[in-house]
């Protein structure tokens, strides 16, 4: 049976986002994104919230926080979801953003497979080298299917992970 | 099924040759008992040869390590044998084993190249079957590049591959379109 986020982090709450406009979420998202400190000056928080996929939970507020913007990377002539991550320094230990992971991957396939005339064909993901610790160096990531295919002019890893149903063109 | 890979078999170097010869299939720049040198496995149907793959170990930059560079091919009066699938196996075990016994070979996994249509149906699968070599890129001429990393290697720093130095221009290598993601 597939390892869920649930599993992996059983003291958070994970709650679907995508394509949701559930205002509570997006707001909560916006609180969360203006207490961190995190977005660019030039991104406006309501303007990101529209492109949450999921959230976690923990005590009643918002502590991990994924989007996805859809578009084509040329390097794979595909579509794909590419994502963003964000976890409450507090909670870095805790795996949740690995869970999030599973969580928004299961959930954009899904997705995927209930609107094939969205041809997404999986996610990708430009890793930081400080997000990589541990698990950074291992270039295949078996749960998440995540295979380094590349590397950023600067050095950041190009990762792509794809849906088992899609097939190319 | 032979595992010929850095052995010296000289049954599979010769059965090797007489399909190469038979098929006339190589270019006309590589001379059989060269090529012969780099085989890594035969599939053998009924004591002849019918499918074979060579390899050659590059440097492959976008992916900032060195790689097995698998080619393949199979006898046309056995385009439908599956004997490329039974070889997968016990190929990516013998390149597997061969890469972690040789670490100074700095070996980070296996690469192919695949034409269109060269698979069939599989060719639209991004990751395969049997062996989970995936799609990565494409080349300029409409390729496939499908790699799969050894389970074994480790990334140098989590920013390099570990990987020997590179060649200004490795011999197999076609550059391919590497533009930014979106939302990068």
């Amino acid at each position: 049976m597939a390892l869920t986020a649930e599993d992996m982090a059983p003291d958070f709450e994970f709650r679907p986002a995508w394509r949701l406009n559930d205002p509570q979420i997006e707001k909560d998202a916006v609180e969360f994104w203006n207490r961190l400190g995190i977005l660019p000056k030039k991104v406006k928080p309501e303007e990101r919230a529209r492109e949450l996929t999921a959230v976690a939970y923990k005590d009643g507020r918002i502590v991990g926080v994924h989007t996805a913007r859809l578009g084509r990377l040329d390097q794979v002539r595909a579509r794909l979801a590419m994502l963003r991550s964000a976890v409450d320094p507090d909670c870095r230990r805790t795996r949740v953003s690995f869970a999030l992971t599973l969580y928004t991957r299961a959930l954009l396939e899904r997705w995927s497979k209930e609107h094939p005339e969205e041809r997404l064909a999986g996610l990708g993901a430009i890793l930081e080298s400080r997000e990589l610790a541990g698990r950074g160096n291992e270039p295949y990531w078996p749960t998440t299917r995540f295979i380094l295919a590349g590397f950023m002019p600067d050095g950041r890893q190009l990762r792509i992970s794809w849906f088992e149903d899609f097939r190319l063109d | 099924m032979r595992i010929g890979w850095r052995r010296d078999d000289a049954r599979l170097e010769a059965d090797a040759i007489a399909l190469w010869e038979r098929t006339g299939i190589l270019p006309d720049d590589v001379t059989p008992a060269e090529r012969a040198r780099e085989l890594v496995a035969g599939a053998y149907q009924g004591g002849r040869l019918i499918s074979l793959c060579t390899a050659v170990v590059e440097p492959i930059p976008f992916l900032r390590a060195r790689f097995v560079v698998l080619r393949s091919m199979t006898d046309p009066d056995h385009r439908r044998s599956h004997a490329q699938f039974a070889l997968a196996l016990p190929v990516r075990k013998a390149l597997q084993d061969w890469a972690l016994a040789n670490p100074e070979e700095k070996a980070a996994g296996v690469i192919g190249f695949v034409e269109p249509g060269a698979w069939g149906d599989f060719d639209k699968l991004p990751v395969a079957p049997i062996w989970p070599l995936t799609v990565v890129a494409y080349t300029h001429d409409g390729k496939q590049v499908r790699a799969c990393w050894f389970d074994h290697v480790r990334l140098d720093g989590a920013r390099r591959a570990v990987a020997g130095p590179w060649p200004s221009r490795p011999k197999t290598w076609r550059p391919i379109s590497n533009s930014a993601p979106p939302g990068g």
